[in-house]
């Protein structure tokens, strides 16, 4: 009992008590700094598909420019006349760009409404706006223009 | 007896005892009394501040994010999914002093914390108002030119 | 009178208020916020990702030599092989625009009525917190014409391609 009460060879013990609590210290620190603050405003980000829908419409209305520029030069060489040719084409591109959404869970339409002259004649210089009606829905997201006016002289 | 009383020995073991026991029984009241405030109320309170200002972030960024793809003649509108609670409190999500402001509001309708995220002046090129909610099950955010 | 218990006492207290301290600071302190998370990263990534192909295919022929259609118009209609990549203007042009970011370069499009997906640029294996981002071009005979690709449209045909390209960062 004597041996015990003066001995004092505890230090080792006490020592690494403090070098334990150190670095639990540093532990908490670490842990705090990885935690998950920030996730539901990356998240909302990350899920809310606007590049997807700005793409859509603004490759619509490239398309929309292109077809036009494209139409006026096949109708040269064609019976059909301008508008005929332009809604063939037209109907060609949203078939073919609802296949490549669909591809990714996500349903378009993108159909043509109307074409629109300034004269009522089909030549080069008079479709100036296109009436396109668009739709997206990825489940959570549903975005509806109807009509898109696209102006397609340029 | 006389040999007990002369023997000094005994006498630090019982103070050293004394002490101990002291010190021992304060130390453990004044965690008991404050065992709540410090294990419980104050991770509570930082986790909200973190939790609510990420929820209002994020409604702050859907909006801008929405705003951005607005359509001329159309209608727009999106789901959310947010936590039910924040911490281990219910709260809402108030738009409705976004047009003055500038600001949405999440707030803890029993301990009546408060936090604000500004939308960067949206709110004067197009109206936003509402509340939503963590409780209840959907969440949408809608916009339509037509209205 | 024995005066050692007393010391121990000092110590044991000593240690306590460490120890009560230590919780204290841990439970108040009001932690930094770093939104260098995994998922900020990946929003950094898509937002560079869709601009880098927004640049390509928005900008004039007097800024970059050749825009996103005329790349993917020039396209030989072969698929890629690690490590040689063939549609290498897009290559060098992309890995101008996002130094030290990695990326594939996928081309999907609709073929008779069926889809079909084309490797195009391969630099590797994605990690799993790659992102992908896409944009569509539209070709006619006459761009792939003129950018001497093998697409073979006929002169009345639109042929609209995704261009998808998965970003990541090592």
């Amino acid at each position: 009992m004597d041996s015990l009460r003066k001995d004092t060879k505890g230090q080792w013990i006490a020592l690494s008590g403090l070098v334990i609590s150190l670095i639990v210290i540093g532990l908490a620190a670490l842990a705090n700094q990885s935690m998950v603050a920030g996730y539901y405003s990356s998240n909302a980000v990350l899920e809310f598909p606007k590049e997807n829908i700005r793409e859509l419409n603004s490759h619509t209305r490239d398309n929309a420019m292109i077809i036009r520029c494209l139409s006026l030069e096949l109708n040269s060489t064609s019976n059909n006349s301008v508008p005929v040719i332009y809604e063939q084409l037209f109907a060609d591109y949203s078939s073919q760009i609802e296949t490549l959404y669909a591809m990714h869970g996500e349903t378009v339409d993108v159909s043509l409404v109307s074409l629109n002259t300034s004269s009522g004649t089909y030549n080069s210089s008079d479709i100036d706006i296109v009436f396109v009606n668009i739709t997206y829905n990825d489940g959570d997201t549903y975005y509806v223009s109807q009509p898109e006016i696209i102006e397609v002289r340029k | 007896m006389r040999g007990i009383r002369e023997n000094e020995e005994g006498v630090s073991l019982v103070l050293e005892y004394v002490l101990f026991s002291l010190i021992c029984v304060g130390f453990f009241m004044i965690i008991a009394m404050n065992s709540d405030a410090v294990f419980i109320q104050n991770p509570n309170n930082v986790v909200m501040e973190r939790e609510m200002s990420d929820v209002g972030n994020m409604m702050s960024t859907m909006i801008t994010d929405m705003y951005l793809i607005l359509p001329d003649n159309g209608y727009i509108d999106t789901e959310y999914r947010i936590p039910q609670r924040a911490g281990r409190e219910e709260y809402v999500i108030d738009a409705d002093i976004a047009y003055s402001d500038q600001i949405i509001e999440v707030i803890s309708p029993s301990s009546g914390k408060k936090v604000r995220v500004t939308i960067g002046g949206i709110a004067t090129t197009m109206p936003i108002n509402g509340t939503a909610f963590s409780s209840s099950t959907d969440h949408k955010i809608s916009y339509d030119s037509r209205k | 009178m024995n005066d050692r218990a007393q010391l121990h006492t000092l110590e044991g207290l000593l240690a306590a208020i460490l120890m009560t301290l230590t919780v204290l600071m841990i439970t108040q302190s009001t932690t930094i916020v770093s939104p260098q998370n995994e998922l900020a990263i990946d929003v950094q990534l898509e937002q560079m990702g869709a601009d880098t192909l927004t640049v390509l295919d928005r900008a004039s022929n007097t800024s970059i030599r050749y825009n996103l259609t005329q790349c993917v118009a020039s396209w030989d209609m072969t698929e890629a092989t690690y490590p040689a990549n063939n549609l290498i203007i897009l290559d060098s042009s992309i890995g101008n625009l996002i130094p030290g970011i990695l990326y594939n370069v996928d081309l999907a499009y609709v073929d008779n009525g069926d889809l079909e997906v084309s490797k195009v640029i391969i630099k590797g294996q994605p990690k799993e917190n790659a992102v992908v981002v896409r944009h569509f071009v539209t070709l006619t005979n006459q761009t792939v014409q003129s950018m001497n690709g093998s697409w073979g449209l006929a002169d009345d045909e639109i042929k609209v391609v995704e261009v998808r390209m998965t970003t990541w960062t090592v």
